[in-house]
């Protein structure tokens, strides 16, 4: 199928849609049950209803399928979108909630943990706009690469602790090789999953706030530290790797 | 025990603007999502080592930093009395900013290091004038235009300055920078500081943010009360719950900041709220009165 984009109106019949299926979910407890075959015939409905969308243009096609986790799905959406530049479609909400739409099975899934509008609905806000579960992948994949893998290993239904730490810090979008940093330390290329329990950076142990010694937080901290005083840029992965202190140590491969 | 002795020292400021500048960025062309700029450069005044490496660095403000593009040496820029470059980002105009970097090549431990000596930061390089003359201090809220659905709308981030978000084409901005309408600036400003401050108080994205440290200090001294005594330790964050002491706080921090908020005559914003609705509510010509 050609890649579309909804019109204003087909965007804003989206949101209501998404609203009333997220209201029943809230009413019977779980996306399974809240999530009715009327709910599903509207979606298709809306889907199919060619007045509420427009081409893009884009020549490469998408087609329906599932994907082993987002990294796979960012790396299709970020090959059939590779026509249009960057900053031709990042911020075009019409585009990516008509995504949302197309791909909606495989990001509104049963097995989903949360239900915000922010994973379907390109939020305007910096912090929320990060949580849409079909543009962020692509984001990922176009601007960090293999590297993005860390931050994309789950399910195309749910968004990452990994993903949400780094994100939400400024340094991610100025220094984009943190990224490779973040991936040669905390991912583990024998297993080929994220190494748990360094994403936070502080955790709750006995009703008190603990700092996660080496964590992607820590992490932040050194990159920020070393941005005063270094090109950070020009400097080899490897030798920032070196740099960084004992803490990170276990993380380090030798 | 030996100790490693770190020296510090603070990078040379390549200027940007004034007379003789280092660095000149003219904006040769544009279109929506892109622009062309040319840039000149001459640091010989500064007395670099030769070796030093210099680099051209753009970012979009609202999304990542492109690769820094390598201008050549120290010694090699030093050759010309003028280095002109050409290049085309696809960034939007006005959300571009510039980065220059000089750096020193070198070791540290076993790492070879890029030592910074030399740094341009151009953040607003493309802000019309009337907005960059009237900028006289560094806000800890910044205002801007865009098209957004609601009237205004507050950004945060951390490790930078909270925007508030003006409706574009509605004139907000220019009422409140120019105190046009004490009771949209009011209602705004209430909203968006309790925000702020509730924000800070409970996201823990914010717990190294420099600019969280800024606001705390300005409350610190507005109370007259210390960070440490600010109710962090109010506040359950498992699910996150506000004390109801904390709220109070959150709105004495509020009454403090915004309606008690006085201009250069000692006048209240609350105060120029209550004259604004009386004087409207009498019919006065609300054109020729100032605020």
């Amino acid at each position: 199928m050609k890649i579309r984009r909804f019109t204003d109106n087909g965007r804003q019949k989206f949101v209501l849609l998404y609203n009333q299926i997220k209201a029943s979910v809230i009413n019977k407890k779980s996306i399974e049950k809240g999530f009715t075959k009327n709910l599903k015939a509207q979606v298709k409905n809306l889907l199919d209803d060619k007045s509420l969308s427009e081409e893009t243009g884009i020549k490469e096609e998408i087609e329906f399928k599932n994907f082993n986790n987002s990294f796979e799905f960012g790396e299709y959406l970020n090959n059939k979108l590779k026509e249009k530049s960057f900053s031709s479609i990042a911020y075009d909400g019409n585009l990516w909630d008509w995504l949302s739409l197309y791909y909606f099975d495989i990001v509104f899934h049963p097995k989903a943990r949360g239900y915000s509008e922010h994973r379907y609905i390109l939020s305007e806000d910096w912090f929320t706009r990060n949580r849409h579960l079909v543009r962020t992948p692509w984001y990922i994949v176009n601007i960090y690469g293999k590297n993005g893998k860390l931050f994309l290993a789950k399910e195309t239904y749910t968004g990452t602790d990994y993903l949400e730490q780094f994100i939400s810090h400024r340094i991610s979008e100025n220094y984009t090789k943190f990224a490779e940093i973040a991936f040669n330390l905390y991912f583990d290329k024998k297993n080929n999953e994220p190494k748990p329990g360094f994403s936070k950076k502080f955790v709750k142990r006995n009703k008190q706030k603990t700092l996660i010694k080496g964590s992607l937080g820590r992490l932040v901290d050194k990159l920020n530290q070393y941005n005063e005083i270094y090109d950070i840029w020009e400097m080899k992965v490897t030798d920032i790797i070196q740099l960084l202190p004992k803490e990170f140590n276990e993380l380090k491969e030798h | 025990m030996a100790k490693n002795t770190l020296e510090i020292f603070k990078e040379t400021q390549i200027t940007y603007k004034g007379s003789n500048p280092d660095l000149k960025i003219n904006l040769i062309e544009e279109d929506e999502n892109k622009i062309d700029v040319e840039v000149s450069i001459n640091i010989k005044r500064h007395q670099f080592e030769d070796n030093c490496i210099v680099s051209f660095q753009p970012y979009n403000n609202r999304g990542a930093a492109l690769k820094p593009m390598i201008m050549g040496t120290v010694g090699e820029l030093n050759k010309e009395d003028k280095n002109v470059f050409k290049y085309s980002v696809e960034i939007n105009k006005d959300d571009a900013r510039f980065r220059l970097l000089v750096s020193k090549v070198g070791k540290f431990k076993k790492s070879n290091v890029n030592r910074l000596v030399g740094k341009a930061e151009i953040r607003n390089f493309f802000e019309d004038e009337t907005e960059k003359s009237e900028k006289k201090y560094d806000s800890l809220l910044s205002t801007r235009e865009d098209d957004i659905g609601a009237i205004f709308k507050l950004d945060m981030a951390p490790q930078r300055v909270p925007w508030l978000i003006l409706k574009k084409g509605c004139r907000i901005k220019y009422n409140l920078d120019h105190n046009v309408d004490p009771v949209m600036k009011t209602l705004i400003y209430t909203s968006v500081v309790r925000d702020i401050v509730k924000t800070y108080l409970i996201d823990e994205n914010y717990s190294d943010c420099i600019f969280k440290d800024k606001w705390f200090q300005l409350i610190s001294k507005k109370l007259s009360l210390p960070v440490k005594e600010f109710p962090e330790n109010l506040i359950d964050f498992e699910p996150t719950q506000i004390d109801r002491e904390a709220l109070l706080w959150i709105e004495q921090v509020v009454e403090t900041m915004v309606s008690s908020l006085a201009d250069r005559n000692g006048l209240t914003l609350i105060q120029k709220f209550k004259n604004f609705s009386q004087k409207n509510s009498l019919g006065v010509d609300e054109e020729n009165e100032e605020y």
